[in-house]
């Protein structure tokens, strides 16, 4: 691998390994919210029991 | 659910802290990373592998029929060096190096020169463009 | 149980929301200059060539990282300090040993793909490097003990104490090059000196890595702090509906 080579892979995986990580931050915050919302309606549901 | 979790979680401490001691052991061994030109030859009837570390002396770079031959120097004492292989890229005369490897038998003349079979180029911490005017641009390795 | 609820503080969020979008666009603008000075405006070094220019990722990743563990020493402390005790400084201490793990992966990375061109070989076990992979594991295991189920104050203390101990690897790291001869070589910015080997438009590139980086990390802690508070808001949902549902409370 030329110079610039080793310099491209370097920035490739800099993006890659923030990228990612602020990717995964971002859908558990998804996640987290969507639950949020769920959870909180789904506690009368069970009473009927048609949660689940 | 939560039982699982906690023996995921202590496993990974596990892994984390036989990493570190098998690093630690690594590491122990290699307090001193390398010896320079001066420290080198004083144990020069040793067998041991150590690195040697010293700047590519210019004009003495030749090559062999399994790699290179040239001799290093900091400034007080040279040796010579018989690589095995091909050199690094950034290997060129002037260059401070580290070789790793042992000192062969004494030959004819007397001394021993040092077998080398793995050569890192220890650069400075100083950067700048080729332009400039450059005082030194190959430190000799210190300590 | 109600120390718990003493310790429980409902700061959602590290930063208002205008400030966290003011800090996300300046990370995304240095992000930018740093890529067009590190790739284009910045000369190649005379030594190294424009393999130097990976110097412009690995040296603020590293500081990142210090400035990372640093934080999550100081809010582990904040949390050990029993007038300053709140379960914000835990959540802090969390999230930033997290992102400060992935920098210091991120630096390991960098370096061997800088010192394959440079040095000749992508793994030296020299002391800053390996005290760079300690570090790394160290890391690792902390967020192995905070992920340990247990009490919330029982588990910010065991972390607390843990973060103050594995901080002890950070300063060896840094100084690991002036305390033993090493391959890798001493630092340039950031040396006893205080008198930086790099100048012009390296020096200034350089800075520019460092600003975006810390400014990276702080768009990140943001953001997993807020993570961490909502995921706690539904363990302890979830926990309080399996409470209900074991004592007949739902059904």
């Amino acid at each position: 691998m030329t110079d610039a080579g080793f310099v491209i892979a370097s920035w490739v995986i800099t993006g890659l390994v923030l990228g990612g990580y602020a990717l995964r931050i971002a859908l558990r915050t998804a996640v987290a919210r969507g639950e949020k919302t769920l959870f909180k309606p789904a506690a009368p549901k069970a009473e009927n029991g048609v949660d689940r | 659910m939560k039982g699982r979790r906690a023996w995921v979680a202590i496993g990974i401490c596990a892994v984390a802290v036989i990493a570190i001691i098998g690093l630690a052991v690594q590491l122990s061994g290699n307090v001193v990373y390398y010896r320079t030109v001066s420290e080198a030859v004083k144990i020069r009837s040793s067998q041991a592998r150590f690195r040697l570390a010293g700047a590519v002396v210019p004009g003495t770079i030749s090559e062999t029929s399994t790699g290179v031959s040239f001799e290093v120097t900091d400034g007080k004492k040279t040796v010579t060096i018989n690589h095995r292989g091909d050199p690094p890229q950034l290997f060129k005369p002037g260059a401070p190096v580290l070789c790793e490897g042992a000192w062969g038998a004494a030959t004819a003349s007397g001394v021993a020169a040092f077998n080398s079979d793995r050569i890192m180029i220890k650069h400075g911490e100083e950067y700048t463009p080729p332009k400039v005017k450059v005082t030194t641009t190959t430190s000799l390795p210190r300590g | 149980m109600s120390e718990k609820i003493n310790n429980r503080d409902d700061r959602s969020a590290l930063l208002p929301r205008a400030v966290g979008r003011v800090v996300d666009s300046l990370t995304l603008v240095s992000i930018g200059a740093l890529t067009f000075f590190g790739l284009w405006a910045s000369p190649a070094d005379v030594v190294q060539g424009d393999a130097q220019r990976i110097m412009y990722l690995h040296v603020p990743a590293a500081w990142a990282a210090y400035v990372a563990f640093g934080i999550t020493t100081l809010a582990s402390l904040l949390w050990l300090w029993p007038r300053t005790r709140s379960a914000v400084w835990d959540r802090v201490a969390g999230a930033s040993a997290e992102i400060g793990l992935i920098f210091t992966g991120l630096t390991l990375l960098l370096g061997s793909l800088w010192g394959r061109p440079v040095w000749g070989v992508w793994w030296a076990w020299d002391a800053r490097l390996v005290s760079t992979a300690v570090l790394f594991f160290l890391y690792l295991g902390y967020l192995a003990i905070r992920a340990v189920p247990a009490e919330p104050i029982v588990r910010a203390r065991r972390s607390a104490i843990t973060a103050v101990i594995v901080f002890i690897d950070v300063p060896i790291v840094h100084f690991s090059v002036n305390w033993w001869r090493t391959l890798h070589q001493k630092a340039t910015v950031f040396n006893p000196e205080l008198n930086p080997e790099i100048h012009g438009v390296m020096a200034l590139t350089l800075w520019i890595g460092v600003v975006a980086f810390t400014l990276l990390y702080v768009s990140l802690l943001n953001r997993r702090y807020q993570l961490a508070y909502l995921e706690e808001g539904l363990e302890e949902t979830a926990l309080d509906s399996a409470i209900l549902q074991r004592s007949g409370g739902v059904k």
